[in-house]
């Protein structure tokens, strides 16, 4: 209780709740441009957050999180485009809501479901990340071995359809993490006679390239391609008198429950699993909800269409903070970015996070609270004044102020024009990822979980004079041998089932 | 062969070969700072041989470069290079607003008269935040404070 109110004490500074305000408009802002999203802001703008105060800048970057997600619907439903990858299938209710002529229902309906979401998986973070946290003080070196590799093996597992895709992702990372000096005997390994490698490849230039150089590099890619076609249809968006920016009425309100209440329960159960993300959370909930309701025309502007993916993928938002705080494991490429932002102002995520820094756990868990609070009348608010202005940005204007602070920021990271040129390394890694179909998601994780992995398995096998026994011998490291064998075998005995059942159809 | 499928079996042998590459290059490691290095090296040669076989075998090959610009995201990767490379030789101002022109530029904002003020503006602003409020050293010609 004590921490809890240490936590809660930073937002008696009215500078915390300005920041987290600003946080939540910048972050509804950049959700609802296409080819901004939350990751390429938080990456972007994690280097300006070096001379602010800790809370301050982790409040910022928990509004952007948080909104950015329910951001992303705006031009989802205005012009059947998504502003993030997590509003894809919001689109295909959200659009034909906006042809029969309620573009502002279908965005009012977005709104509630993201506040719902949200505010059930910030509840989820400040339940579990504690009990989580409190539980993996007592590992050892195998069960935190076993833990990078159940991250591995969800990440693996559940990142993409391509198994061995995710594998050679992850061996990349792998890598990557082995770079600079080895963890256990300081030798020096794969600097290629560089210092600035010295300390390996630091996280925030190398994710300033994995999103906002490779986003500049999408743009580049589709020049000349017909771009416009998509919002070609716009002009067929007619208002009714009756449509209006406000919360659904209380029936609409009960009927969306069960839909609320389904998604968010998958968004937060995806989220927490490290890997799975908030993709496979909104086609998941979608699906889900058309099961569950076989009468309704999705596709055709049903409100459950829009409510489901609303509500799962901002149901992923604090949910994936989960492993990070408790246990150091980022959730997803936008938790990993929370890792360095904490990590550059001397902080440590991980089992001891809550006992070492109880004021900041608790700040970013009700900075996750507050923002989604905060976010239902802003976002109202947005969509009402401030949308079709946003909607009208330039795009060529912004990719130029993008990689201005891409550069800019990786440049700040240590004052080294290297960090620049690794951000433009990776942008260009990120782009031929895509291009090969290779998942960046491995990749990340696996760079960052690598040192953890290698250190924690020399000591294991010190611990246990060579033998790999010592894994299945202590009981939450067997318990966690065999989640990681479910979580790797389980997506791959699903796949091996749909593939059967379409063979039986077309028999 | 199809340009396609050739295009395709680059990533899988390119991996092959990194793999190689690792064990090679930890073959001269210790015990204790090679064991990982060379545990990573082994997989990825054994994965990049599986996704190698796939590939061979399959016969719907997409040109996975067909109708993209690669040509501009080239260029864009060379001129961020350049960026980088004359920093320390133009400065950060003048570097800044070079390459936020070029970026403007070949994204097809052809408003000369804006183009140049916001290159400008985002070179003087960025400076502004980072040297001027965090305290960064960024490389100066003029402006040296």
């Amino acid at each position: 209780m004590e921490n809890i109110l240490m936590g809660l004490e930073q937002f008696a500074n009215p500078i915390v709740i300005l920041s987290l305000l600003g946080g939540t408009l910048l972050g509804l802002t950049v959700g609802a441009l296409p080819g901004l999203n939350d990751s390429i802001t938080i990456a972007v703008l994690i280097p300006v957050t070096f001379g602010m105060d800790p809370y301050v800048a982790m409040v910022t970057l928990v509004g952007i999180y948080t909104a950015s997600a329910c951001g992303g619907a705006i031009p989802a439903v205005l012009l059947e485009i998504p502003g993030t990858a997590s509003a894809m299938v919001t689109t295909l209710d959200g659009y034909p809501m906006s042809l029969k002529g309620y573009p502002k229902r279908g965005l009012s309906l977005c709104v509630t479901s993201s506040f719902f979401g949200g505010i059930s998986s910030a509840v989820v973070l400040l339940i579990f990340a504690p009990l989580l946290a409190r539980l993996a003080l007592k590992f050892g070196p195998p069960e935190y071995f076993m833990l990078a590799v159940l991250g591995m093996s969800t990440v693996i597992g559940m990142a993409g359809r391509d198994i061995a895709k995710n594998f050679l992702s992850m061996t990349l990372g792998l890598w990557l993490s082995c770079i600079g000096m080895s963890p256990t005997t300081g030798i020096d390994r794969y600097i290629f006679g560089s210092a600035s490698l010295m300390d390996g490849i630091p996280l925030i230039p190398r994710m300033i390239g994995l999103f906002g150089v490779f986003s500049i590099l999408r743009i580049f890619d589709a020049m000349g391609k017909d771009r416009e076609a998509a919002s070609a249809t716009n002009g067929k968006v007619i208002e009714r008198e009756d449509d209006k920016i406000a919360i659904p009425d209380l029936a609409m309100c009960k009927r969306l429950l069960p839909t609320w209440l389904r998604s968010s329960m998958i968004g937060n159960i995806l989220g927490i699993i490290p890997g799975a993300g908030m993709t496979m959370a909104i086609f998941l909930a979608y699906d889900q909800t058309k099961k569950a309701n076989p009468k309704l025309p999705f596709g055709t502007g049903v409100p459950e269409g829009l409510a489901a993916p609303e509500a799962a993928n901002n149901a992923v938002v604090a949910s994936s903070m989960v492993p990070l705080l408790s246990l150091g494991i980022p959730g997803n490429g936008t938790s990993a970015l929370f890792l360095g932002a904490l990590t550059i102002h001397g902080l440590r995520a991980g089992p001891a996070f809550f006992k070492d820094y109880p004021d900041m756990a608790y700040l970013i868990i009700f900075g996750f609270i507050f923002a989604n609070l905060a976010m239902l009348p802003m976002s109202l608010l947005f969509c009402k004044y401030l949308a079709s202005k946003v909607l009208k940005l330039n795009p060529q204007i912004l990719a130029a102020a993008v990689l201005t602070l891409c550069m800019t920021g990786s440049y700040a990271y240590m004052n080294n024009p290297f960090h620049m040129g690794v951000a433009v390394v990776f942008g260009a890694v990120a782009y031929l990822f895509w291009k090969f179909g290779l998942p960046q998601a491995p990749l990340i994780l696996s760079a960052i979980l690598g040192s953890m992995m290698e250190t924690n398995w020399i000591s294991s096998m010190v611990y246990s004079e060579g033998s790999a026994i010592v894994f299945i011998q202590r009981p939450v490291s067997l318990v966690l041998v065999i989640a990681s064998a479910i979580f790797f075998v389980w997506p791959l005995l699903q796949r091996v089932r749909k593939s059967r059942r379409i063979d039986h159809k077309l028999r | 062969m199809k340009r396609s499928k050739l295009i395709n079996l680059t990533m899988p042998v390119f991996f092959a070969l990194f793999g190689l590459w690792i064990l090679f290059t930890s073959r001269n490691m210790g015990k204790l700072e090679g064991t990982f290095p060379r545990m990573v090296g082994v997989l990825t040669f054994i994965v990049a041989l599986f996704q190698l076989y796939f590939d061979v075998r399959l016969e719907d090959h997409k040109d996975k470069f067909r109708g993209c610009n690669l040509r501009k995201v080239i260029e864009a990767l060379v001129a961020m290079s350049l960026y980088v490379f004359m920093l320390n030789k133009i400065g950060y101002l003048l570097d800044t607003a070079l390459i936020a022109f070029y970026i403007m530029h070949s994204l097809g904002y052809r408003k000369y008269g804006l183009a140049v003020p916001i290159a400008v503006a985002f070179s003087l602003g960025a400076f502004f935040v980072f040297k001027i409020l965090l305290g960064v050293p960024l490389p100066t010609i003029l402006l040296d404070f």
